[in-house]
């Protein structure tokens, strides 16, 4: 079983590294002086138990040390172990600290230790002195009461039944309480009470809101009154002003006329005098646009000049290139241009010239044969002579040929008045003559009537057929120059490869003569051009006196250069004259319109003046009162309208925000809230309120069904200590303790002699702690001189009744009475069948 | 020959009455809840427009002119415009909450709003734009706040109505939680002949018979607790007397949801913490995409009693699942969680210990006598009530509650 070996007060109080112990698990008697610090170790046995005593605001003596902190240890031990438990001064009663002596770690011991016996009723009922006897009779029938709570340890709660009724009451406490402002409950009804009424100013606020309604109304329609009111006054005031604006520029324009038309007179006369200085050809001004058309053409003129000198240059150049193509081919323009080149002519050529080749080819093929006949014949006969001449035949073309070649030079040249071609066509001509001389004796040969017919009818036959032959080739060479004559080509002569060049010369020579042609007549279309030119340009300026005139090409450059300038001057001049001229017709025009525009603006101020019904003749001034007035008027009707408006305003912006304004709602919702949350807690507090209630009940009822066992243990012991002159105890609920006497008399324990009494409550606590069993198992009972108030007997009684007491429990007794001390030895010798006592002195007082 | 048209059948409006039962400390909650009951009457006015309905029909209740709204008042005016801008006619009855005697901001309806009679049973031929009836209505609304007379018995269709239609603010059956007011029977709404009943007072939709047929639309928006799951209004197609298409359109804009989480099979608060989130899904899931309001009860007997029987455990955890709920969009409020749970150990056993416990038992189950019970309920909330005025209470629930507190207390160091 747990107990309290040792206690060591390192500061407390007076005490200073003092210590008690060991101590015993039963009696332990302390002995010792006044002061010498009994009662303060009997108080440090329960601050370290539970905690050291607040310096102040407690009843509990706090032994506060000069030392340090206040700090000590308990040693307790069983069985199984030794544990010391230190507690040093300090928040919540200091903080505690478990050193394991010996055996297993026990760091909650000090819990375990004073488990279901609390502060106060250790100190009442387990570690007392005179002082604290009374005490177990107050607060009996309270829920404080020491006995319920221990009684209530007794019926084997871990839990004090108390503490839970304490715990469930402060929980409900804190959701209600009468007459209290912080509890949950109260300040949701004091919130209710505040919603409650804001929902009923907001409730009289939406019942002005059908009156504010009409006079909404009310106030539309006098607004649309005073609008009107005022727009027409606005309207008055807005004409006047206008018309006073326009009969003021009508005023201003009327005086501006007037003076423009007097500014106007000089600047006219200035004008004159300008134009009279101004001189200019107006028969030049008139031919002017005739000159400036010459003159555009100025360029042209001298571009086609230049184009003469060209064209002379090629003409010349072409001119050379013909004659020298005709002297190539020796014939005269006139045979060259009047030959036919054409295509048939250059076709006929080729083909005759084929066509003689052939002929040619096959009179020489018959006569070589006929010759080759008659030479065999000759030397067949050996005689003969008498052949043909055939040279003599072969001379006739040639000479033809010749003939025509020299005729068609002496021609060209006799044309040309070439010497040389007519030279060299006379040398041609009698050519040919000799040559068609000689060719006069040919003819076919005498065929020799010899031996051999046969021969000589072969080489009669083959002279037949050469004679024919020659006779074709010379009808064709006949032909050939009447082809040539016919198309004029026969002044190329009969060489057909010599008329071919001839032919492709002349073609030649008419393309130059084209060109030629052709740069002549250019030529002459700008010469043509360019004469033009110079008549126009002269025409241009004809009657005009002062302007020159061209009398040949060479001079027209200068000459339209000087007309260009006396045109230039003339136009400069026209132009400055023309201005002025304008500017006078300006002027002019201008003093019309001014004086017309007067007389509209006089009608026009008559006008207005009778629109504002002003005489005429009024003037601005007054029409600018009756503005004023006008506006003054308007001005009161607007400000009027404005304060309608205003409150119209107002009382619209209040209708809406009543539509918009949700704080009736939101208070609603809040009411709502704070209800459901009312009811939620309500509920939390019922059940609280009703748990406590029930825990309290029971209690109560425990104790009055189960508590007689330990007030008759109470009774048993007290009749023990008074040696049988009280019998028993009662405790009737009301909060009374009630002792019996021997004769069954009922004496209130407030009518027993302070001794007696004391020895009740003695009876009282040893009957309870006897009950406590498992309860508070370590904590020791702690008496400081508690019988010093019963006589010798009683106080012998008492001394068994605390020796049988440490039976159940440790119990330290402390006395400054040796005869006390030597009573409790003698009553709890061994001998006596007791487990004998531990005497410890304290002879020296605590530091 | 008349043609098929549409009407919407709504009621009990409640414009700007406050949320019952609801603790909102959120700006944002507060927010929408200040405007849920004018979001749904916008919703019915869109649906009545888009749907190019030939009419609305309101069977009272539009707003409690006990609170004084001027907003609401004005709110529904400006919904009123919206309907006559689309030439919906609006044809409504005065309810108990807005008798015609009751508050009136003064306003002017617009002419497509026509009330009811509250004197007589008050018939108006609706005919459409071309002239052409479409069907008769027939109502009579209240002209004070309490109407304890059987107004259905009044109704009586005339010979020659195509299509009749009864519109009454009643409860029909002496329906419990609701005023007994203008209190019928189903047989005497059979006895009028309409081929339907628009009825409002009832603030969850009912359909109390098909032949005719007779509905309640119930609030566009749930309003308290009890007033949990989808709210909306009737859409309905008639042709020739007969009722060819229904349809419940939904119109809340804050849905409210009520749910029981049995704890008995969890071991710790962790099982407690997802089961609850669960339940937030789901109620979500349940919601359409809406804001919601959530009350959770736990039950069961079960280990986790004893963490959030004392201390702040449960506070902190409902705390942080409410936190967690409503910054999520759309918010989702745990308006409350009650721990109705019972402690794990066995009070059959306790009772039969002759013991404190047994003692505190025993003592419990006398206070099953009403009068021992009410003499210690007086006693222990005499002085709260006083203050309050007596809170609507289970007292044998508080009995039981708060004997398990006790028993968890004084056993806390033995478990």
């Amino acid at each position: 079983m747990m107990r309290l070996k040792r206690v060591v007060a390192e500061h407390f109080g007076r005490l200073k590294g003092a210590q008690l112990g060991d101590l015993d698990k039963g009696l332990n008697v302390v002995l010792g002086p006044n002061e010498v610090g009994k009662t303060s170790f009997a108080n440090l046995v329960r601050q370290l138990f539970y905690g050291f005593a607040r310096k102040s605001g407690t009843t509990e003596a706090s032994y506060v040390s000069d030392s340090g902190k206040r700090q000590g240890l308990l040693v307790l031990t069983d069985d199984s172990g030794e544990w010391s438990v230190k507690r040093v001064e300090g928040a919540h009663g200091g903080p505690v600290s478990v050193t394991t002596l010996s055996g297993s770690d026990q760091q909650g011991i000090l819990n375990n230790v004073t488990s279901g016996i609390s502060r106060e009723a250790f100190r009442v009922v387990l570690g007392f002195g005179l002082s604290e006897l009374a005490e177990i009779e107050k607060g009996t029938s309270s829920d404080d009461g020491v006995l319920s709570r221990l009684f209530a340890a007794q019926a084997g709660l871990a839990v004090n039944p108390a503490d839970v009724k304490a715990g469930l009451e402060k929980e409900a406490g804190e959701l209600w309480a009468p007459s209290k402002s912080k509890p949950i409950l109260n300040q949701l009804k004091a919130q209710i009470k505040a919603l409650k009424s804001e929902i009923t100013q907001l409730e009289a606020k939406a019942s002005g809101y059908a009156a504010d309604q009409e006079r909404y109304r009310g106030l539309a329609d006098e607004l649309e009154e005073a609008r009107a009111a005022r727009e027409q006054a606005q309207r008055v005031a807005k004409e006047l002003a206008v018309y006073e604006q326009e009969l003021r520029t009508f005023e201003d324009t009327w005086d501006e006329m007037r003076k423009q038309i007097a500014s106007a007179g000089p600047d006219l006369d200035r004008a004159n005098q300008a134009l009279g200085g101004i001189k200019v050809d107006d028969d030049l001004y008139v031919a002017t646009p005739a000159i400036e058309a010459v003159l555009s053409d100025l360029s042209g003129f001298e571009q086609r000049r230049s184009a003469i000198a060209n064209h002379d240059a090629s003409i010349i150049e072409l001119q050379v290139k013909a004659q020298v193509i005709l002297e190539d081919v020796g014939i005269t323009p006139e045979l060259a241009d009047d030959a036919d080149v054409g295509p048939d002519s250059i076709a006929g050529i080729e083909k005759w010239r084929d066509q003689l080749l052939k002929k040619e080819h096959a009179s020489d093929e018959a006569r070589r044969k006929a010759q080759d006949i008659a030479s065999r014949l000759e030397e067949s006969e050996q005689v003969s002579e008498a052949t043909s001449q055939p040279a003599a035949s072969g001379y006739r073309s040639p000479g033809i040929i010749m003939a025509a070649a020299g005729f068609l030079l002496v021609a060209s040249g006799a044309a040309l008045g070439e010497i040389v071609s007519l030279v060299l066509g006379l040398a041609v001509l009698g050519a040919g003559a000799f040559f068609l001389w000689r060719s006069r004796g040919a003819g076919p040969s005498k065929q020799p009537e010899s031996a051999s017919v046969q021969i000589a009818v072969q080489m009669n036959s083959a002279k037949r057929d050469a004679e024919l032959r020659q006779t074709e080739l010379e009808s064709d060479l006949q032909a050939w120059s009447q082809w040539l004559a016919d198309k004029r080509l026969d002044c190329a002569g009969e060489n057909p490869a010599a008329v071919a060049t001839t032919v492709t010369a002349i073609k030649e020579w008419r393309s130059v003569i084209a060109e030629l042609r052709k740069a002549r007549e250019l030529r002459s279309k700008d010469e043509s051009w360019c004469e033009g030119y110079r008549e126009r340009l002269n025409r241009a300026v004809e009657g005009l006196g002062s302007a020159p005139s061209a009398s040949s090409l060479v001079d027209v450059a200068s000459v339209a250069a000087s007309i260009k300038h006396m045109k230039d001057q003339n136009t400069v001049a026209m132009h400055q004259r023309e201005t002025v001229r304008r500017t006078i017709d300006g002027l002019t025009d201008d003093l019309t319109k001014w004086q017309q525009e007067m007389e509209v603006t006089r009608s026009k101020i008559e006008e207005v003046l009778t629109k504002v019904d002003l005489p005429p003749g009024a003037d601005v001034a007054q029409l600018s009162a009756l503005s004023q007035e006008a506006d003054a008027e308007a001005k009161a009707l607007g400000e009027k309208y404005d304060d309608v408006l205003r409150n119209h305003t107002e009382l619209k912006q209040k209708l809406g925000e009543e539509e918009r304004d949700s704080s009736m709602a939101a208070a609603r919702l809040e009411m709502t809230g704070l209800e459901e949350l009312v009811q939620q807690k309500f509920e939390e507090y019922a059940v609280l309120a009703i748990a406590a209630r029930l825990v309290e009940r029971t209690q109560k009822e425990h104790e009055k069904n189960r508590q007689p066992a330990v007030i008759q243990r109470a009774g048993q012991i007290f009749a023990d200590i008074t040696e049988g002159r009280y019998t028993g105890v009662v405790v009737p609920g009301d909060g009374r303790f009630i002792v019996l006497n021997g004769n069954s008399e009922v004496i209130p324990s407030s009518e027993l002699s302070t001794g007696t009494a004391q020895q009740l409550y003695l009876a009282l606590r040893f009957a309870l702690i006897e009950t406590l069993d498992t309860v508070g198992v370590g904590l020791p009972v702690i008496m400081d001189d508690v019988v010093v108030n019963a006589d010798p007997k009683r106080r012998e009684g008492l001394a068994k009744a605390i020796v049988e007491l440490s039976r159940h429990r440790q119990v330290i007794f402390f006395t400054c009475h040796p005869e006390t001390a030597e009573l409790l030895n003698e009553v709890a010798d061994p001998k006596n069948g007791t487990g004998g006592v531990k005497r410890i002195s304290l002879s020296e007082p605590a530091a | 020959m008349s043609r098929s048209f549409k009407f919407v059948h709504t009621a009990d409006i409640h414009l700007d009455a406050p949320f019952v039962g609801v603790n909102a400390k959120d700006a944002r909650v507060q927010e929408e809840l200040i405007r849920a009951t004018y979001a749904a009457l916008d919703r019915v006015a869109t649906i009545a427009v888009e749907r190019q309905v030939d009419f609305v029909v309101v069977a009272g209740d539009i707003y409690n002119t006990k609170d004084k709204s001027t907003r609401a008042q004005l709110r529904f005016r400006s919904v009123m415009q919206r309907l006559a801008e689309a030439n919906i006619g609006v044809y409504l009855v005065h309810g108990n909450h807005d008798p015609a005697n009751g508050y009136s901001a003064g306003l002017d309806m617009p002419d497509n709003v026509h009330y009811f009679s509250t004197t007589k049973v008050e018939r108006i031929e609706v005919k459409d734009a071309s002239g052409q009836t479409l069907c008769a209505l027939y109502g009579q609304g209240f002209g004070t706040a309490v109407v304890t007379d059987n107004l259905a018995s009044r109704f009586s269709r005339q010979a020659g109505d195509e299509t009749a239609i009864g519109v009454l603010h009643a409860n029909v059956g002496g329906q419990q939680g609701y005023e007994p007011y203008a209190p019928c029977s189903l047989q005497d709404l059979r006895n009028a002949k309409m081929d339907y009943w628009a009825l409002g007072h009832i603030h969850k939709k009912q359909d109390l018979g098909d032949s005719p047929k007779i509905r309640y639309s119930g609030s566009p928006q749930g309003l308290n607790p009890k007033e949990d799951g989808a709210h909306g209004c009737w859409v309905v197609t008639m042709n020739r007397g007969e009722v060819t298409e229904e349809e419940f359109v939904e119109t809340d804009a804050v849905r409210w949801h009520q749910a029981t989480i049995d704890v008995g099979q969890m071991n710790n608060v962790d099982d407690l913490v997802d089961a609850l989130r669960d339940e937030c899904t789901r109620c979500r899931g349940e919601s359409g995409g809406r804001p919601a309001i959530v009350r959770i009860d736990l039950v069961g007997r079960t280990e986790v009693n004893a963490s959030i029987s004392r201390g702040s455990t449960f506070d902190e955890v409902v705390e942080e699942l409410r936190r967690e709920q409503l910054e999520a969009t759309p918010w989702l409020l745990v308006e409350r969680v009650r721990n109705r749970t019972h402690p794990a150990f066995d009070i059959d056993f306790l009772r039969e210990v002759e013991d404190f416990t047994g003692d505190l038992i025993r003592f419990t189950e006398a206070l099953e006598d009403p009068t021992a019970a009410k003499e210690f309920m007086d006693e222990v909330l005499g002085g709260v009530d006083k203050a309050f005025g007596e809170f609507e209470r289970d007292e044998a629930e508080l009995i039981r509650r708060a004997r398990d507190l006790s028993l968890s207390r004084l056993l806390e160091e033995d478990r």
